[in-house]
């Protein structure tokens, strides 16, 4: 069944149109916000925030746009809330910097480094992640600040330096 | 996405947190267009951490609260989902039904001052219908309608199943009709002339929207009553034989013409 289906029948109140919504989808979810929070207990109550939310939120689904991506906004979004709540939550994992990576790892992959690939690596893990979570997860300056725990005005900051040092790279 | 997929050593990698941020945000960026690598990843998830979750998302569903309405539904015969869909209470159905209970008590407090009361419930009582109608069944109110226009559910069906809140109210009219006015055949003349309101209502819903057929049907249905206390000197006037053999018209033409639609869809599925 096609995920716009499933959601269709989740909005009519159908347990096991979301119990195969969840087994599609929570595994690969879970897989994200893991790279995004160490918090094992963390984690899983977001998933489980996110499917409570997409039981109620289903029959608000204008049936335009990807489940997966729909999926994902929530999912986020409930990290975002749960890491705000705890005040002495251990910080987010973070990706390891390219100079931790194994050097095991660099041959195994084999891959050549694009300029961007290389100008992003450089940038600093400060800078990095205000840019993962606004430009790839999306958020908001105020939803990125709660996440990575700083002013929104350092977000600000932040994504104007890595822009610009960017430019500089590419330059 | 079709050829290109992500390389099983890099889902490994990412899932396990190795994969630099750059080869990482790709991944991302892949994962959210394409169920295949979506699929792949998910062996390299915590099987006991979804688990756990997956139980706690149930938990709290089942502590999520049906109404009495839904569950009375659901003894009398309806499918759970299908009571779920009758019911969906929202904010501005509840004011409506606290509206016509008010209509109510109004009536009977005021039976006794003159037979003004019972004309004015007449006037009344065939609009709440209408307006019940719409709230449980149109756009803007409705939560539900996006899920239709996206679902193939049978429009009438939903339609049906939307109305069944209204009837409770409906019987409550009738009943406070009964005691408000002169004799139990009058208690019921408002209701043919509400029922093609509602009717009419749903039709015109789709052609101008909901608050504009209601707005619109309200204001005809008080002009004819007004015209009709102008003309033959009581409100009575609106509700002669001749309205209500047309208000029967409408309804059951409405009806017939529905079900044939629905027939004829069906048929072209
Ligand atoms: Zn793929």
């Amino acid at each position: 069944m096609e995920d716009t289906a499933l959601i269709a029948s989740i909005a009519q109140g159908d347990r096991n149109a979301l119990a195969t919504l969840y087994t599609r989808h929570a595994p690969w979810l879970q897989v994200r916000l893991r790279r995004r929070c160490a918090d094992d207990d963390v984690v899983a109550e977001a998933l489980q925030e996110t499917f409570v939310a997409a039981w109620r939120g289903a029959g608000r689904w204008r049936g335009d746009g990807d489940v997966a991506a729909w999926l994902w906004g929530i999912a986020v979004r409930r990290l975002v809330d749960l890491v705000a709540k705890r005040p002495r939550h251990r910080s987010l994992a973070g990706v390891p910097d390219p100079v931790v990576a194994s050097a095991e790892e660099q041959v195994l992959l084999g891959v050549e480094y694009a300029d961007v690939a290389t100008a992003l690596n450089r940038l600093s893990p400060d800078l990095i992640a205000v840019v993962q979570a606004t430009v790839l997860d999306g958020l908001t300056t105020r939803e990125a600040a709660r996440l990575l725990r700083i002013p929104q005005g350092t977000v600000k900051t932040r994504m104007a330096r890595a822009r610009m040092l960017l430019r500089e790279a590419l330059s | 996405m079709t050829g290109w997929h992500t390389d099983e050593d890099w889902l490994a990698a990412y899932a396990r947190g190795g994969l630099d941020r750059v080869r990482a945000a790709s991944v991302e960026q892949h994962l959210i267009g394409c169920a295949t690598c979506r699929a792949a990843v998910a062996p390299h998830a915590d099987a006991a951490l979804l688990a756990r979750a997956w139980t706690g998302t149930v938990d709290v569903l089942d502590r999520l609260r049906t109404s009495p309405f839904e569950r009375l539904l659901t003894v009398l015969g309806l499918s759970p989902s299908a009571a779920r869909l009758a019911t969906g209470a929202s904010a501005a159905r509840r004011a409506w039904v606290v509206g016509c209970v008010l209509v109510a008590a109004f009536a009977i407090v005021a039976r006794d001052m003159d037979g003004r009361a019972a004309t004015w419930f007449l006037t009344v009582a065939p609009l709440a219908p209408l307006t019940g109608v719409a709230l449980a069944y149109g756009p803007g109110v409705f939560a539900m309608h996006e899920v239709v226009a996206a679902a193939p559910y049978p429009r009438l069906r939903l339609v049906l199943l939307r109305c069944l809140p209204v009837l409770p109210t409906t019987a409550l009219l009738l009943v406070v009709g009964g005691l408000v006015l002169p004799g139990t055949a009058g208690a019921g003349l408002w209701l043919l002339p509400g029922l093609a309101l509602a009717t009419l209502g749903m039709v015109l819903e789709r052609v101008v929207g909901v608050r504009a057929a209601v707005a619109g049907l309200a204001g005809l249905w008080m002009c004819g009553v007004a015209s009709a206390r102008i003309t033959t000197g009581s409100v009575l006037g609106a509700f002669s034989p001749a309205v209500q053999v047309a208000s029967s018209v409408i309804v059951v033409g409405t009806v017939v013409v529905a079900l044939v639609g629905a027939r004829r869809i069906r048929g072209v599925r």
